[in-house]
């Protein structure tokens, strides 16, 4: 597997993906390369059971294995109201 | 390690790191605020999953994992002492989750149940009320944090293979919410297809291990301890009917870091069935793994029976996967009556020691003897292949 990015790389990508994101982040980066953010499939599936982790802002940040083995985090913003009994 | 390690953090800055060691024993380690970090002391247990870890309290932690039971257990730790495992109930094949609501007394445990569904039991020092379903349909585990407010989130992979999540706060749940829709994978490159692979066309020595799965899985726990003994990652082929009837199983594969492929729904013989028939069975059983354990099989496949022909090749390319035979058949699964021996395995797989070769193995038992050669002769496999210079890789070092 391979490992996270540099604490200043992955900081600006998610800086950078919570100024864009919509109704829900959009911070999809890869992992693999400390360097530059290459192309990458836009919502990438995970193809791994999710990690969760919530800052004191209340932003989550899912991490998760992608179609490439690396690892990828995607914000997901705090404070939604959605009724109960949402379609799956 | 064995599985995904866990983390909990303390608000004394300590962080608490635990994972399930080979022997599926839970391990554990602390970094001090200084980063100075122990070394690993071994807690005990037998566990079949990752394990998920919270600390609500300077100098406490709590760490949950499924044991072989399938049930969810847990141990704690205050003042530098651990109070032992103790049983929690549930049924689960997947890692539990486990989350703490800053500023309360109460921790919250996540399953997936063994029908699917999300369930939740929340404690308090140690006292749980007891397993509550909250539905949904989950491929594999969950996740869950707490979250300022106060509450917590929870997030999981459904049927779409969509990453959903649901929120806790003001003591009510909102209803799952889709937080993006996954992409399709991309489609196998062209030079995979119309093939039906006997080896991997490297000139490094490198072998993969295959095994196929179809009828039972008399032979999967002596070989996934072989496998993790020996660090060595292997690629499944399960059939449809195989993961629905073996649940357990087909979640200790992926959770061991093996990798999955498609053997069809049934295991009939292809080349007898029309296009359609094909589809559907490549079709069904892509969906079957998904919902057992949350592996996309695609891009491989491999024919029941080895029977193929250019129709039926082309019908599993169409539905994005590159067809995979063997170099070398085992056939340990001849079993002694048809005259086989694990010496013969043995033999027969060394002796055909190339770079790129695929070994074909079976999971099962042979039905008339009962006999599980290929698990047998597992470990001398991969010390012969290592003391001739071979490492081991998995079918993706072929679809890239």
């Amino acid at each position: 597997m391979s490992s996270l990015q540099s604490s200043s790389y992955r900081k600006t990508s998610i800086l950078a993906a919570c100024v864009v994101a919509g109704a829900f982040g959009v911070g999809v980066m890869p992992a693999a390369s400390g360097t530059a953010l290459a192309a990458v499939t836009p919502n990438q599936a995970a193809r791994s059971a999710v990690a969760l982790a919530i800052d004191p802002a209340g932003t989550g940040y899912a991490f998760f294995r992608g179609g490439d083995d690396a690892v990828y985090l995607r914000t997901v913003p705090a404070a939604r109201t959605v009724p109960c009994g949402s379609a799956r | 390690m064995s599985a995904s390690p866990a983390l909990a953090g303390a608000s004394d800055g300590r962080v608490y790191a635990f994972s399930r060691g080979l022997a599926g024993s839970l391990q554990t380690a602390t970094m001090a605020p200084d980063g100075a970090v122990t070394g690993w002391t071994g807690l005990g247990g037998r566990l079949i999953t990752s394990p998920a870890a919270v600390s609500a309290a300077p100098g406490s932690a709590e760490v949950y994992a499924a044991g072989t039971d399938h049930a969810v257990w847990r141990d704690a730790m205050s003042g530098g002492r651990w109070s032992g495992w103790t049983r929690l109930g549930g049924a689960t094949y997947s890692a539990p989750a486990a989350a703490w609501i800053p500023g309360s007394n109460s921790t919250h445990l996540f399953a997936r149940g063994t029908d699917n569904a999300l369930w939740e039991n929340t404690g308090s020092a140690g006292a749980f009320g007891g397993w509550q379903k909250l539905g949904g349909v989950l491929i594999d585990g969950p996740a869950a944090a707490g979250a300022p407010a106060p509450g917590m989130d929870v997030a999981v992979r459904g049927t779409d293979t969509a990453v959903w999540t649901a929120s806790y706060r003001s003591g009510r749940w909102s209803g799952f919410t889709r937080a993006w829709a996954a992409a399709a994978p991309a489609a196998p490159a062209s030079r995979l297809l119309g093939t039906d692979w006997t080896r991997i066309p490297v000139g490094a020595k490198v072998v993969a291990l295959t095994f196929d799965a179809g009828s039972n899985a008399a032979g999967l726990p002596s070989i996934e301890s072989t496998l993790q003994a020996k660090g060595v990652r292997a690629t499944f082929f399960l059939t449809g009917n195989w993961v629905r009837g073996f649940p357990a199983q087909a979640n200790m594969i992926v959770q061991d870091g093996h990798l999955v492929g498609n053997h069809s729904m049934s295991h009939l013989s292809f080349t007898g069935l029309s296009d359609a028939q094909v589809t559907a069975q490549v079709q069904g059983a892509q969906q079957a793994i998904l919902r057992a354990n949350g592996a996309d099989s695609r891009p491989l496949f491999r024919f029941p029976n080895g029977d193929v022909n250019n129709r039926v090749l082309a019908d599993v390319n169409r539905s994005g996967y590159v067809a995979v035979r063997w170099t070398v058949d085992s056939l340990g699964w001849k079993g002694t009556s048809g005259g086989q021996t694990i010496q013969a395995v043995v033999n027969r797989v060394l002796a055909a020691a190339q770079p790129g070769e695929i070994v074909l193995m079976h999971l099962g038992s042979n039905p008339k003897d009962g006999t599980t050669l290929d698990a047998a002769a597992l470990p001398t496999i991969i010390d012969g292949l290592r003391a001739r210079g071979y490492g081991f890789v998995t079918l993706d070092a072929l679809t890239g």
